[in-house]
């Protein structure tokens, strides 16, 4: 018998475990079916068709020219994207949490805004500015519907970083001789870096994975990947759906994961 | 060499210091000594340059800086939660503020080596941070502040944060390191029996006010007022009414304690009359207070017979505290019971046991009336 002094946890009831394991169901199982679809490939017998683990579907979405254009233009504008906001987002936060200027308090909340916003509503609402500013629909604008609402995470998960770090390291620095800038480059960014680095993780992760804020805001000829699934789902289920989706499942997965290390560091 | 002239600071409607003057020589070791939220703090961050005052000026050496941003003075501040980097190793730490001046490589190394030296972490230098001890890094936060020979150190209760072994090793090795130096040092702190031990002199500062300027004794002996008095040290108060002068003597007086009971005190220095009559706080200090009793033999140099007062009580509790004994007793005519500390070599005889009955005896010069307890 093992005696645990610090703060033993209570052992859980049996209907908790019950409800954990079935609520974790819910949202993995269908991510896994899909999953394992993408690995198997019929064989057709005499009268019965078998299953096979391979790798066809994602052989076959990677001669797909149509797809291959839309994984570029997925990575070019989940990049540029991530870049705007976490360069606006990373000062953003230093303004909110560091400044005293009036309507701090306001700003910071209008910055949750685009987090709770029904995405449906910013991308029609970036779709008429946008018109209304004349702005031709393409590839930048995706990049600008995009930095906007990836803005209010990056701005997020600083701000909280900046929040829990001692003021008096930077005070120690300027108190040392450094100018202003130098304790920015030297002691600020350094330790917020970690933060930083997430925030643009889950801004890049947000923008690869989006779909409506895309929708309305693409042009012609800028198609971001999830666009392409959609509308190969709209000509019916296939394998290759399977696989990019498979591959989306991936990279958002990733992305999270990384993210929140980040965080933690 | 460094000079506070009339500073105010007030944070929205509330008055942080009030006309705050202060004269500092080259080479003293200078505390700052009140409780929390005294406005001791926000002083020693005007000096650092992070406040900037509302009125008044800081001049150093007669230049006035009130105005120069921190990173331009040549004063370095210790902080109380020491600061320190957390992404660079000690040495990076302590060769920070060379670094930022572009002291070549080598004669930094020189330099960093020579101040981890005189903090004894020179074994440390390639250590995080976050691997240290508290006493550890507060030595590392002193040879960050010192490695650029500042003209003044800024000290913010940096020893608060350790355990007492420590905390007095490290009082020793302040004043050792300070002499060797012979900087400025500018300590704040709210613990009395640290400001007596370290400094050359203290400001004692109460609700943004300065109270009293002096050296360790002095502020201890002569106290200006009742708070320095009371803030300093532990005192004993007796409260009575004021009964005119002494016949023959200009300083001192009489305070009637009831039940017919009186004692002769020492008047205070202002010009202030007391009116006849008024309630009157009287402090004693208790290493001033002598006792004898059943089962007490006071010892020859105590000097019984010399007192001029001697009051009955009854002993409520004794405490053993090594060195030295501190015995409290009870005046029939006090709220408070009188507590007598003294040498343990004082007693020749048996402890004397609660529940006896003592005298308490002390001089006249040793019972203070000070204005700010003037009247209760």
């Amino acid at each position: 018998m093992s005696i645990r002094e610090e703060n033993p946890r209570p052992r859980p009831h049996v209907t908790a475990y019950i409800v954990t394991v079935g609520a974790y169901a819910l949202l993995l199982l269908p991510l896994l079916a899909v999953l394992s679809y993408s690995f198997m490939e019929p064989v057709v017998g005499a009268g019965a068709t078998t299953w096979r683990l391979s790798l066809v579907w994602y052989d076959r979405l990677f001669h797909n020219e149509a797809i291959a254009k839309t994984l570029v233009t997925s990575l070019q504008v989940a990049s540029c994207a991530t870049l705007v906001a976490t360069f606006i987002g990373v000062a953003g936060a230093i303004a909110l949490e560091r400044g005293n200027f009036p309507g701090r308090r306001l700003l910071v909340t209008l910055t949750m805004v685009p987090l709770v916003m029904p995405e449906l509503v910013m991308g029609l609402a970036s779709l008429i500015w946008f018109s209304l500013q004349g702005l031709e629909l393409g590839i930048h604008t995706l990049i600008m519907g995009h930095a906007t609402f990836a803005l209010a995470y990056v701005i997020t998960i600083v701000r909280a970083r900046l929040a829990n770090f001692d003021g008096s390291l930077e005070e120690a620095a300027a108190d040392l001789g450094a100018t202003p800038g130098v304790v920015f480059r030297k002691i600020t960014l350094p330790i917020i870096a970690p933060a930083v680095g997430a925030g643009a993780m889950m801004a890049f992760t947000l923008s690869f994975d989006d779909f409506l804020i895309s929708f309305f805001t693409a042009g012609v000829d800028s198609d971001t990947l999830p666009m392409r699934l959609y509308s190969m789902i709209r000509f019916g289920l296939n394998r290759e759906i399977y696989a990019l989706s498979s591959m989306l499942i991936l990279v958002t997965t990733l992305g999270i994961v990384v993210s929140y290390r980040l965080r933690r560091v | 060499m460094l000079s506070i002239v009339d500073v105010d600071k007030s944070y929205g409607s509330q008055r942080v210091l009030t006309s705050v003057s202060l004269q500092l020589g080259g080479g003293e070791f200078f505390s700052i000594l009140g409780p929390s939220g005294c406005g001791k703090s926000t002083l020693l961050r005007i000096l650092a340059g992070f406040e900037r005052p509302d009125q008044g000026r800081v001049l150093l050496n007669g230049a006035d800086i009130t105005a120069v941003a921190p990173h331009s003075r040549p004063m370095n501040m210790v902080f109380q939660r020491y600061a320190l980097f957390p992404h660079m190793n000690v040495a990076e730490n302590v060769g920070f503020s060379l670094r930022i001046k572009k002291v070549e490589p080598a004669e930094r190394r020189r330099l960093v080596d020579e101040a981890l030296n005189l903090v004894a972490m020179a074994s440390f230098a390639d250590r995080p941070i976050d691997k240290l001890s508290g006493g550890q890094q507060q030595r590392v936060a002193l040879a960050r502040a010192i490695v650029s020979r500042p003209k003044v150190l800024l000290l913010d209760e940096p020893l608060s944060a350790l355990d007492l072994q420590l905390r007095l090793h490290m009082q020793a090795e302040l004043r050792s390191l300070q002499r060797r130096l012979g900087m400025t040092f500018v300590f704040v702190t709210h613990d009395q029996g640290e400001a007596l031990a370290m400094s050359d002199r203290l400001a004692v500062i109460n609700q943004g006010r300065i109270v009293q300027v002096g050296t360790p004794s002095e502020v201890y002996e002569q106290p200006d007022n009742a708070f320095v008095a009371t803030f300093l040290g532990s005192m004993n108060c007796l409260v009575g009414q004021y009964m005119g002068r002494v016949d023959g003597r200009r300083q001192h007086g009489w305070v009637d304690l009831g039940d017919g009971q009186h004692c002769a005190v020492r008047l205070p220095d202002t010009t202030a009359v007391i009116p006849l009559g008024a309630t009157v706080q009287v402090f004693i200090r208790p290493e001033k207070v002598r006792l004898s009793g059943v089962g007490l033999q006071a010892a020859p140099s105590s000097g019984l017979g010399h007192q001029d007062n001697e009051l009955p009580a009854l002993m409520t509790d004794v405490a053993y505290r090594g060195a030295t004994v501190e015995f409290c007793a009870k005046l029939a005519t006090q709220a408070a019971p009188m507590s007598a500390i003294m040498l343990n070599g004082d007693f020749a005889s048996a402890q004397p046991k609660v529940g006896a009955k003592v005298r308490l005896g002390f001089a006249a010069d040793d019972a203070w009336i000070l204005s700010g307890g003037a009247s209760v």
